[in-house]
């Protein structure tokens, strides 16, 4: 990858430096380091596959977790974005909810069109994230507070707008273009997630955009002293986040083909979980979109692989929050174990 | 009885790095030590071996002939006690004197109920023979730097005093664990007035009876006021010598490795026509806290103005202000490109405007630390860009090698993480990335704070480099002798005012270190008898 050399070598005024050995060493296991999680998600199902190969290793399973669970990966790549910037976004999932809720209002209720429909549910999403940031910017209330409070407001607008009831009759076009048709045997939501995610690594490494998000994330203050247009950034990244998290509500909406005010929510801590696993692979330290697709697919054949094996469903919620914590430690351990390694003299 | 602490052979290894290759040094009590070195000369690890937050590979430490290893932290503590005061001083805002003073006997004593009035009875005294005269129930807050200084230096000094578990406190106890105080760059961040008061009770602190071990990067500060000076330079003790009879040159070189007429750069000519050029002229310039201003002065393109006072004056205001980042600052400059309201101005329209600011803490203010050094400097960098939207990673890394090769950064290139740089090296990035803007204005605020000997030179090159070139610099720094290098004009601020312009003595090319002290020191003393 592009970084893979970037700090080991040692300073050229260094005393007694021994280069090439500990120099390849050190490249090995920083390659090793980025991609660790896929080689896990390798053995997560091996072993899987091992242990129960007729239920497991099945185009059905597998066409089923890639397939089902865009949702998931599309409010997680929403939700970096916040987190890139160094924000927390805790209503991302409650926006999902209300966004699926207009989409549903507007196309099942008052038969509008799918294509406005799904214009204004992202419109909505993206109001929602402008919402959030005037109380975070203009308000100067803290992110992680202020979506939280907003979460539990948007949950109730959910339930409001709906009367507690789940609505069915969305257009079939919507049910068939995200869950019935496929290609290779996995439904087209899986491949709308993967263009997502590549369109995120092209912002965030190639736009200047994308560099400034980066940049307010990791200190503020430098950012805002370079010139950096710290708070416009910031608006940005809540305004995107919440119209990707609209995008998540409209293929949940699709994949269920129907809405309910409840059901959503569950999403967010998986999404979290998956933010932060993925941040501890391929860009490491930093919340990236490749990292964050692997966190999702495999904490999903993980869920799954229990499931098969008979675990009952509490370990869903279990292995969630558990990633969720070990991901924020395994990434402090490798950001100290690197530190200390490049850590010379001073 | 006179103590007699020997560290002896302390090895240390990180990686491929010999941080500190059998490096020995004596404290004796009564005595002052300095430790100095360039950044990155293994300094920082000795003094975190000594202080036992960190267990050398190798090392022993013999204590007035009884010897212990020093990977054996729980025996040396038997034998010898250490305490350290930092940099940043490890006090807690928001916490009184009282509560801080204690901080570290409550987070290890098992008392169960804490006697709030006893304690405050023990303390206060102790502190008032600290200089400290604020009452200890005042909050941290409410403290100058210098008081604050002299809190953390009083429970350093009690720490080493006190018997573990024990308040009491006796006068010329009759048995005590040698003690010694270590001092890390604790006068980087003071004026000269306060450092002078620090060292009056810093040599009370000797007459005690501990040793003390004085870090620092200040060449003139070592000389005044160490016995003795321990140098290292590549992780290797190179000098264990005698204040007396060492001179300021023969010291720089010890620590630089180098002589200072190598280093000396020539200063760079200056184009006459330049001169003529617009001047910037800043009218009526007030800081948002009112700390500092009304204000008004004039830069010549090509000329470095510089700004000082006392800490505290408000000379370290003006670049923030006139920068943008200041957002309740008011007044205006004119420069070429016409006239700017600072209250409207921000830091994004700032830059746009040609006037690029080099913030005084690189770490928090200036760079990021986890991110490669090309990277923080396309922040600013225009060339890294295909477009106005678009990123060239390929030219990113090459603009970057060449700053690298460029500001002789100690780098293997471009792609090495800030935090891996010594502060020396990062302060260079941070300049680089200031310049890279392309300004017609330059601010900058203690560009050599924290700063090897061997950096400084080529920092006051680059900087006199850049206005020989047509730029005009505003530098404020309390370090005259930085500014005496620089600067030739320097504008002395007393609470918030300019009190007094200095300017270059007919036959020197800079203004003079003395005449920058004594004005600093006198324009105070006039201010307290007006008052």
């Amino acid at each position: 990858m592009l970084r893979s050399d970037s700090t080991d070598a040692p300073r050229s005024s260094g005393p007694r430096v021994k280069k090439s050995h500990s120099a390849r060493n050190y490249a090995r296991l920083e390659a090793f380091e980025r991609v660790w999680l896929l080689l896990v998600w390798v053995i997560v199902i091996a072993v899987f596959g091992g242990l129960r190969p007729h239920t497991f290793l099945t185009v059905n399973t597998f066409s089923g977790m890639f397939g089902l669970n865009a949702t998931l990966a599309v409010l997680a790549l929403g939700l970096i974005l916040v987190l890139r910037v160094g924000d927390f976004d805790l209503s991302l999932a409650a926006n999902l909810v209300v966004s699926s809720e207009v989409l549903g209002i507007l196309n099942a209720e008052h038969h509008v069109s799918l294509l406005v429909s799904m214009v204004v549910a992202v419109l909505a999403g993206g109001f929602i994230g402008a919402v959030n940031a005037f109380i975070i910017l203009k308000l100067k209330i803290d992110s992680f507070i202020s979506t939280l409070g907003m979460g539990s407001v948007l949950s109730g607008i959910a339930l409001w707008m709906t009367s507690g009831g789940a609505l069915t009759g969305l257009s079939q076009t919507l049910v068939n273009d995200v869950v019935i048709r496929r290609l290779f045997g996995i439904s087209y939501e899986f491949y709308y997630s993967l263009v997502l995610m590549v369109v995120l690594w092209y912002v965030f490494r190639y736009t200047a955009v994308g560099r400034r998000l980066l940049f307010v994330g990791k200190n503020r203050e430098a950012a805002r002293l370079s010139g950096v247009r710290v708070s416009r950034i910031r608006f940005g990244a809540f305004v995107v986040a919440g119209m990707i998290g609209a995008l998540a509500g409209i293929i949940y909406a699709g994949t269920s083909g129907t809405t309910n005010p409840e059901a959503g929510l569950v999403y967010l801590l998986p999404a979290y979980a998956a933010a932060f696993l993925g941040a501890t692979c391929i860009d490491i330290g930093d919340f990236n979109p490749i990292g964050t697709v692997v966190a999702v697919f495999f904490l999903v054949t993980g869920v799954q692989g229990l499931a098969i094996l008979g675990v009952g469903n509490f370990v869903q919620d279990i292995f969630y929050g558990a990633a969720l914590i070990l991901s924020v430690a395994g990434s402090q351990y490798l950001a100290r174990s690197k530190l200390r390694r490049v850590l010379v003299a001073d | 009885m006179r103590n007699t602490i020997k560290i002896e052979n302390v090895s240390q290894r990180f990686g491929a790095i010999q941080a500190l290759d059998r490096v020995g040094l004596t404290l004796c009590s009564g005595e002052v030590r300095a430790l100095i070195g360039a950044n990155g000369s293994g300094k920082s690890t000795l003094v975190k071996v000594l202080a036992g937050y960190h267990v050398p590979d190798k090392g022993d430490v013999d204590v007035n002939g009884v010897t212990c290893s020093l990977g054996d932290p729980r025996g040396v503590s038997e034998l010898w006690k250490v305490s350290v005061v930092h940099q940043d001083l490890g006090l807690i805002e928001g916490l009184s004197i009282l509560e801080n003073f204690l901080l570290p006997e409550l987070s290890s004593s098992g008392e169960k109920k804490i006697n709030w009035r006893k304690k405050y009875q023990l303390v206060a005294p102790y502190l008032q023979r600290f200089g400290v005269t604020v009452s200890p129930y005042r909050k941290i807050d409410e403290c100058s730097r210098v008081t604050r200084a002299l809190i953390a230096l009083a429970r350093a000094v009690w720490a080493l005093e006190v018997e573990s578990g024990n308040s009491s406190l006796e006068e010329g106890q009759s048995e005590r664990m040698p003690g010694t105080l270590i001092l890390d760059e604790l006068t980087a961040f003071l004026s000269l007035e306060e450092v002078n008061l620090l060292k009056s009770v810093i040599r009370d602190v000797v007459k005690k009876g501990h040793s003390i071990l004085f870090v620092s990067h200040d060449l003139d500060e070592i000389l005044s006021f160490t016995d003795t000076i321990t140098v290292l330079r590549d992780g290797c003790c190179v000098a264990d010598r005698s204040t007396s009879g060492i001179s300021k040159d023969e010291l720089f070189t010890l620590v630089a490795g180098r002589s200072a007429e190598d280093l000396k750069s020539s200063p760079g000519r200056r184009d006459e026509g330049l001169s003529q050029m617009k001047k910037v002229s800043v009218r009526g310039l007030t800081s948002g806290d009112a700390k500092m201003g009304p204000i008004d002065f004039e830069v010549v393109p090509g000329e470095v103005l510089g700004l000082t006072g006392l800490v505290g004056s408000g000379y370290e205001l003006v670049p923030y202000a006139l920068f943008g980042a200041d957002k309740d600052a008011t007044g205006e400059f004119t420069f070429e490109k016409g006239t700017v309201r600072v209250d409207r101005l921000t830091p994004p329209q700032a830059i746009g405007l040609g006037v690029a600011l080099v913030p005084g803490d690189r770490n928090s203010q200036g760079l990021w630390s986890d991110m490669s050094i090309a990277e923080n400097l396309s922040v600013t960098d225009r060339e890294t860009k295909v477009n106005s939207w678009l990123l060239s990673w390929r030219r990113l890394w090459s603009r970057g090698d060449e700053i690298v090769k460029e500001y002789a950064v100690k780098a293997p290139n471009s792609r090495s993480k800030i935090h891996v740089l010594s502060g020396g090296n990062a302060q260079r990035v941070v300049l680089a990335k200031g310049i890279t803007a392309k300004p017609v204005i330059l601010l900058l605020h203690e560009p050599v704070q924290g700063v090897d000997v061997g950096s400084r030179s080529h920092i006051v090159g680059t900087i006199l480099d850049r206005a020989a070139k047509g730029l005009a610099v505003i530098c404020a720094s309390s370090d005259h002798e930085f500014l005496s290098q620089v600067a030739t004009r320097v504008l002395v601020f007393s609470r918030g005012q300019v009190v007094q312009e200095l300017s270059t003595e007919p036959g020197a090319s800079f203004v003079d270190k003395d005449e920058m002290v004594y004005a600093c020191q006198t324009k105070i003393a006039v201010d307290v008898v007006e008052v």
